[in-house]
C-alpha cells in the first residue's frame, strides 16, 4: 500500500464530521475514496490503492465472557478489506459470539465483558468509550431471520439514512434505489415501494434487510447465518449479491453451510469450543488444511 | 383400557363443569340484573333513563346521566394520567433498566397491584385529597381559572378536596401497575433480532423504541389500556371514598360528583323499591359498558 493510501485510510474513520454532512456521507465509501472528476490516471491509481490488500480489522487476543463463563479464548484473526471471511464450526463454537463482538451487540445485554482488542485501522473498537452508535453504523449486521421493520419497503431503507440525518428527499430516493439495486432487489420491489415490507417473501425480506444495512454505507457487513432460513434459490441470489458487493464492503459471514463458505469466501476461520482452530485462505482450508481437526471438519466427520 | 377411558371422561366432565359454572354464573348475574331492574325499566324507559339528570328520592325520579358521566370521566382521566407513566415504566423495565434493580422495581409494581382498593380509598381520603386541596387546586385555579369558557371548570367551588380529579388520580394509581404489566408483556413480544437490527443500524434506544418496539406492540398495549379503563369503570371502594358523592351539576372538575359504583355503594342500604330497581338498572348499564370495552380490548389484542 502506498503511503498516501495509508494516510487516507488512517484519517477517515476518525473524522466524524464527515458523516454528519449529508452531501458527502452517502457517496463517500469511507475506505474506497472515489474522486468526482473522471481523471483516468488518478482513478486508476486510486483503484490500485483501493484494491491493495489491506487489513481492515484485526482481532487481537480477544476473549469474551458471558458472566463468569469464558466463551471466546485468545482469538487472533485478520479481516481483509473487500473480502469475505467466513467463520465456520459446530454449533456452540462461538462463531456468532465472535461476530457480535465486531459491532458490540453484546453490550445490549448485561454481565458480559471483553478481553483483548479488535483493532479497526489502529482504533480499538472494544474500548469502553467507543461510540457504539457510530460503530454500528460502520459495521452493519444481517440476522438469521429477516427483520423488516413494520413500515413500507421505502421507509425501511430510508430509516438508516434518517438516523444519519440524511433527509434531503431526492438524495434519500437516490440512496434507497442504490441500496436496493446493490441488494438485487430493486427490480422486484420498484413498483411496491409504498407497500408494507412484511408483505414481501422471506428471501425478499432478507435482501431488504441487507439493503437497509447497505444504505448507510457501512465499511463492514456482518452476516449471522443470513441464508440458513431461506430456500436454495433465495440463498443463491444472496450469495451472488455478496460476491458483487465485495467491491464496496468487507464481509464477515457466519455459516453452517460449508459449501457456502467454500463458494463465496476468500478466507475461512474454523472455530471450536471458543477457540480459533485454523485460519487461512478458503482454498487452503478446504483443500490443504494444516490441522487434522480442520480436515476432519471440512470433510464432515464431526459438527 | 376401559377404566382409562372412563377416567379420561371423568376428567373431561370435571373441567367442563368448572368452565360451565362460569358461564352459568355470568348469565345468572345478567338475568338477576335484568329482572331486578324491570320496575325501573318500565318506569323510566331506556333512553330516558340514560339521558335523565334526575336523582330525586322524594319524587322517586332517577336517571343515569350523572353517574354515567362521572364513571366515564373518572375512568378516562385515570387512563390519561396513568398511561404515560405506565408506558414509561414498561419501557424502562424492558429496555433501559440495569438488571440489578429490575427485580426490585417489578416487585414494587406488583405490590402496588396487590394493595386492596379500600386502602387506596383511605389514602385518597386522608392523604391525597387534603394535599391536592391545599397545593394543587389553587395552582390550577390560578393558571386556568381565568380562561374564557372553560375557566370555571378549573376553579374550586367546594371545599373538602373530594372531587372528580381526586377520584381520577386515585384510580390512575390503581390501574397504573395493570397498564404497566400489559405494556411490558407487549414490549417483551417484540423479537430481539428486530430490536438488534435497529441498534445494528446505529439507532439509539429511543429511536429503536419509536421505529420498532412501539409499532410492533402498540395494538397489544392499546388493548391493555382499554382493559385497564374497564377496570377503572368498575372500581368501587376507592372511588366511593374520594368522589364526594353529590348528585349535582358538574360545575368544575373539582366538584364532588358521583359514579355508578359510588352511588350503588352508598345508597343500596336505604333505598326504596324504585330506587333499588334504579340502582340495579345502573349496574346493568355499567355491565354493558364494561362488556363493550372488554370486547374492543380483546379485538385489538387479538389483532396484534
Amino acid at each position: 500500500m502506498t503511503e498516501k493510501g495509508a494516510r487516507e485510510e488512517q484519517a477517515r474513520p476518525n473524522t466524524n464530521g464527515e458523516m454528519d454532512n449529508p452531501p458527502t456521507a452517502g457517496e463517500t465509501k469511507a475506505l474506497a475514496p472515489k474522486p468526482e472528476t473522471p481523471n483516468l490516471l488518478q482513478s486508476a491509481k486510486d483503484a490500485e490503492v483501493a484494491n491493495a490488500p489491506y487489513e481492515l480489522l484485526r482481532v487481537d487476543k480477544l476473549g469474551f465472557y458471558f458472566g463468569e463463563n469464558k466463551v471466546l479464548k485468545d482469538i487472533e484473526l485478520p479481516i481483509w478489506r473487500n473480502s469475505i471471511t467466513s467463520l465456520i464450526g459446530p454449533s456452540g463454537c462461538g462463531k456468532t459470539t465472535l461476530l457480535r463482538c465486531f459491532n458490540r451487540m453484546h453490550d445490549l445485554y448485561p454481565n458480559n465483558h471483553y478481553e483483548g482488542q479488535i483493532l479497526m485501522e489502529g482504533r480499538n473498537i472494544l474500548d469502553k468509550n467507543e461510540d457504539l452508535i457510530w460503530l454500528r453504523s460502520r459495521l452493519g449486521m444481517v440476522f438469521q431471520k429477516p427483520t423488516p421493520f413494520p413500515m413500507s419497503v421505502y421507509d425501511n431503507i430510508a430509516y438508516g439514512l434518517k438516523l444519519k440525518k440524511i433527509t434531503n428527499k431526492p438524495r434519500v430516493r437516490e440512496l434507497v434505489e442504490k441500496a436496493l439495486r446493490q441488494a438485487n432487489l430493486w427490480d422486484e420491489v420498484k413498483d411496491r415501494l409504498k407497500e408494507n415490507a412484511l408483505g414481501l417473501s422471506g428471501g425478499q425480506q432478507q435482501r431488504l434487510s441487507i439493503a437497509r444495512s447497505l444504505a448507510v454505507s457501512p465499511a463492514v457487513l456482518l452476516f449471522d447465518e443470513a441464508t440458513s432460513a431461506l430456500d436454495p434459490i433465495s440463498s443463491a441470489k444472496i450469495e451472488e449479491m455478496m460476491v458483487e458487493l465485495k467491491k464496496e464492503v468487507t464481509m464477515v459471514v457466519v455459516t453452517h453451510n460449508m459449501q457456502q463458505a467454500a463458494r463465496v469466501s476468500d478466507y475461512t476461520a474454523l472455530m471450536w469450543l471458543g477457540s480459533l482452530v485454523e485460519y487461512g485462505e478458503t482454498t487452503e482450508i478446504f483443500t490443504r488444511p494444516k490441522m487434522k481437526m480442520t480436515e476432519r471438519y471440512v470433510a464432515g466427520h464431526f459438527g | 383400557m376401559r377404566a382409562k377411558k372412563a377416567a379420561n371422561f371423568f376428567f373431561f366432565l370435571l373441567t367442563c363443569l368448572g368452565a360451565g359454572s362460569l358461564v352459568f354464573l355470568t348469565a345468572g348475574i345478567l338475568v338477576t340484573l335484568v329482572v331486578e331492574s324491570q320496575p325501573g325499566m318500565e318506569r323510566f324507559g331506556f333512553i330516558q333513563f340514560i339521558l335523565s339528570r334526575d336523582w330525586n328520592y322524594a319524587q322517586e325520579a332517577f336517571g343515569a346521566l350523572r353517574p354515567l358521566t362521572g364513571t366515564i370521566l373518572a375512568a378516562v382521566f385515570a387512563v390519561i394520567l396513568a398511561t404515560p407513566v405506565a408506558i414509561g415504566v414498561a419501557v424502562f423495565l424492558t429496555e433501559l433498566c440495569p438488571a440489578k434493580i429490575k427485580g426490585a422495581i417489578a416487585l414494587a409494581i406488583e405490590l402496588l397491584a396487590a394493595i386492596p382498593s379500600v386502602i387506596y380509598g383511605l389514602w385518597g381520603l386522608f392523604v391525597l385529597a387534603p394535599f391536592l386541596e391545599k397545593y394543587f387546586q389553587p395552582i390550577v385555579g390560578k393558571i386556568f381559572g381565568g380562561l374564557p369558557w372553560i375557566g370555571p371548570y378549573f376553579q374550586t367551588q367546594m371545599a373538602g378536596g373530594l372531587n372528580l380529579v381526586t377520584a381520577a388520580m386515585v384510580l390512575g394509581v390503581m390501574i397504573l401497575p395493570f397498564i404497566a404489566s400489559l405494556a411490558r408483556e407487549g414490549f417483551a413480544q417484540v423479537p430481539e433480532a428486530l430490536k438488534e437490527s435497529a441498534y445494528g443500524l446505529g439507532a439509539t434506544c429511543w429511536e429503536t423504541i419509536v421505529a420498532v418496539v412501539w409499532p410492533t406492540s402498540q395494538k397489544a398495549v392499546l388493548g391493555g389500556i382499554i382493559m385497564a379503563s374497564g377496570r377503572a369503570l368498575g372500581e368501587t371502594m376507592a372511588v366511593a371514598y374520594v368522589i364526594g358523592n353529590r348528585h349535582g351539576a358538574l360545575e368544575s372538575l373539582f366538584s364532588p360528583y358521583v359514579t355508578i359504583t359510588s352511588v350503588i355503594a352508598n345508597e343500596f342500604n336505604e333505598a326504596g323499591p324504585i330506587q333499588m330497581s334504579a340502582l340495579f338498572y345502573l349496574t346493568l348499564a355499567l355491565f354493558l359498558a364494561n362488556l363493550i370495552v372488554l370486547t374492543v380490548a380483546k379485538r385489538l389484542m387479538r389483532k396484534s
